[in-house]
């Protein structure tokens, strides 16, 4: 069996030799979707066999979406009808007991219990057997996996500042290359990023941004790697100012985005005044509490209700 | 309208004359029959299109603000948790999921000045919820390609030679017999059953994983799996015999059980993901 074992493991993992270009993700899709017609999704399968990369795509997908069976299995399945044979057995039984008179029901229930209960769990527990032992045997995916920077990423050094900075500031590219550069003994400054980092105990974030795109980026694991992190569309960036899970980010056009959840969700708070509206670009930021203070080229705004309101200073 | 290719005022005057049909006798309504029946299938498909999610994700690739704060506003959300999901792991899921957004926004300009988005790439075959779920799982495996424990193939390539290598047992031309009996049968499996064998067997998925992907129960596959694995092996012991390994040699090669078979592969195969 050991010999078998191994025969049929290796030459199921060399049938991996004849693996096709990948399907691409809208077919992935429509798979995990149930939308593909019969060929389409024997060609898929037929990929799946050899490709252990999609295998693994197609788990987590379904996974993810806790994808049911279908109907067809749910209302047609035999395993199903076996329990409707139980429950109709269980059905003629009762009406044998009910049949049988008062005297003799105790003894009779008894009996017929047993033989009516036998046969169908026993149905049941020889159908579901396999079921149980592969699924004891089975070894649990790894929950999770170490993972590696990914290579595109913008690299900075590992040493960044873990003094706490002031909780809300306004800086810019030069103001965080000095502080990387004094505070770090061997960190250099990234020539295309300023970056800083805030409040260490709420949040582990760092942000930053992208001078080349204007996109906000974002670190969690102490500045290694750098994501970027989408706003919205077009906005380029220009400042920041964070505190705690608390960030103000200033762009472009005025922009002016608020986050309390450390970037999970932003919402736009305009600049304006019943009068005007501030479209010049922000390019600086100081929050505390519900102060904020923005500086544009054309001046500075100050607002004391967390931007609802604004007035020039 | 779809099934407007059926009408013949849909069909350009150009391409029937073009086409000379009138040469050989087709109406300009029989034409256009004719291009229906061609092309019903593409009809089906589009029926089958997901537009709103396709005009959606074209328009955020063209840069469309309005767009841009839909999506936004549908999927940020959903997206941060099927990702944490993927990766089983919050802080993981989220930088999983902002790398896709910045994919998805398109971080690279083309020469002519467009962005490139991951967004252009959609055909609206399956949701756009669905489809993003996808690639957050191919950007996951993609980026974490190195890190995951599979068999070697070059072991895999050495495996049955090594197999002959240790055997004491049984002569090197019945190993040889057996796995030309082997793959013969695993050639026959269809590609359900090659799937159904990959994932139970490569992978050690659970029967209930397999279920979800295949859109079936549980037991569903148990039956089948062992269905399959048992067809195999008789046909195994079949091959073998034409063979000429007498069929009680050949069920002393596979030592029968199809449970134990299982079992076995399953062990055979963790230790070639710990080795």
């Amino acid at each position: 069996m050991e010999k078998f074992s191994k025969f049929l493991g290796a030459r199921l993992a060399l049938r991996r030799q004849g693996a096709e270009a990948h399907p691409d993700a809208d077919l992935l899709t429509a798979f995990a979707e149930r939308r593909l017609e019969k060929d389409e999704r024997a060609t898929v399968l037929k990929h799946f066999a050899s490709c252990a990369d999609c295998r693994e795509v197609a788990a987590l997908v379904a996974g993810e979406s806790g994808t049911v069976e279908t109907a067809r299995d749910v209302k047609f399945g035999w395993w199903h009808l076996q329990w409707a044979a139980g429950l109709a057995a269980a059905c003629v039984v009762t009406m044998v007991v009910w049949r049988s008179g008062k005297t003799a029901a105790p003894a009779v229930i008894n009996e017929i219990k047993t033989a009516s209960a036998t046969p169908v769990s026993g149905v049941i527990e020889k159908r579901s057997e396999p079921v149980k032992k592969k699924v004891r045997a089975r070894t649990p995916v790894p929950a999770s996996k170490p993972l590696a920077p990914a290579q595109d990423e913008i690299q900075i050094s590992r040493a960044v500042p873990l003094a706490p900075l002031p909780l809300a500031r306004s800086f810019d590219q030069a103001e965080a290359a000095k502080q990387s550069a004094g505070l770090a003994t061997n960190a250099k400054p990234e020539p295309s990023m300023a970056f800083q980092r805030f409040n260490a105990r709420r949040s582990q974030s760092l942000w930053g941004i992208d001078s080349g795109s204007g996109m906000l980026r974002r670190s969690g694991d102490g500045g290694r790697s750098w994501t970027p992190v989408l706003v919205s569309g077009d906005t380029i960036f220009l400042s920041l100012a964070v505190s705690g899970n608390e960030i103000w980010a200033g762009g472009e056009g005025g922009a002016l985005f608020h986050s309390l959840d450390d970037g999970l969700h932003w919402k736009a708070v305009p600049v304006m005044t019943a009068e005007e509206r501030v479209r010049a670009g922000i390019t600086g930021i100081q929050a505390e509490g519900g102060s904020l203070k923005v500086t544009t080229k054309l001046g500075v705004w100050t607002s004391s209700d967390a931007g609802v309101s604004w007035r020039p200073e | 309208m779809l099934t407007g290719v059926a009408h013949s005022s849909f069909i350009p005057a150009e391409l029937y004359a073009e086409s000379k049909a009138a040469n050989f006798g087709f109406s300009e309504s029989e034409f256009a029959a004719l291009l229906s029946g061609v092309l019903r299938g593409q009809a089906e498909l589009l029926k089958g299109l997901r537009v709103n999610d396709l005009v959606l994700a074209r328009a955020c690739a063209r840069g469309n603000e309005a767009a841009w704060e839909c999506f936004l506003e549908r999927y940020r959300e959903r997206m941060y948790l099927a990702a944490a999901a993927i990766a089983r792991d919050e802080e993981k899921g989220r930088d999983l999921a902002d790398s896709l957004y910045a994919d998805l926004y398109g971080t690279r300009v083309r020469q002519d000045g467009q962005r490139v988005s991951k967004l252009e790439s959609f055909q609206g075959r399956g949701s756009l919820e669905g489809w993003l779920k996808t690639i957050l799982a191919q950007e996951y495996v993609n980026r974490f390609r190195s890190q995951r424990k599979l068999i070697p193939f070059d072991d895999a390539l050495e495996a049955p030679s090594t197999a002959l290598a240790i055997d004491n047992d049984g002569s090197a031309a019945e190993q040889a017999a057996l796995a030309k009996a082997t793959d013969a049968a695993l050639a026959s499996l269809d590609e359900e059953e090659g799937f159904l064998l990959a994932a139970y067997y490569l992978d050690q998925r659970r029967l209930a994983e397999i279920g979800r992907m295949l859109g079936m129960h549980e037991s569903t596959v148990s039956r089948r799996l062992d269905k399959v694995t048992a067809r195999l092996r008789k046909q195994i012991v079949g091959l073998l015999g034409k063979e000429g390994v007498p069929r009680r040699a050949a069920e002393e090669m596979l030592e029968l059980d199809v449970r134990d078979l299982g079992v076995n592969v399953r062990e055979k195969l963790a230790q070639g993901r710990r080795g």
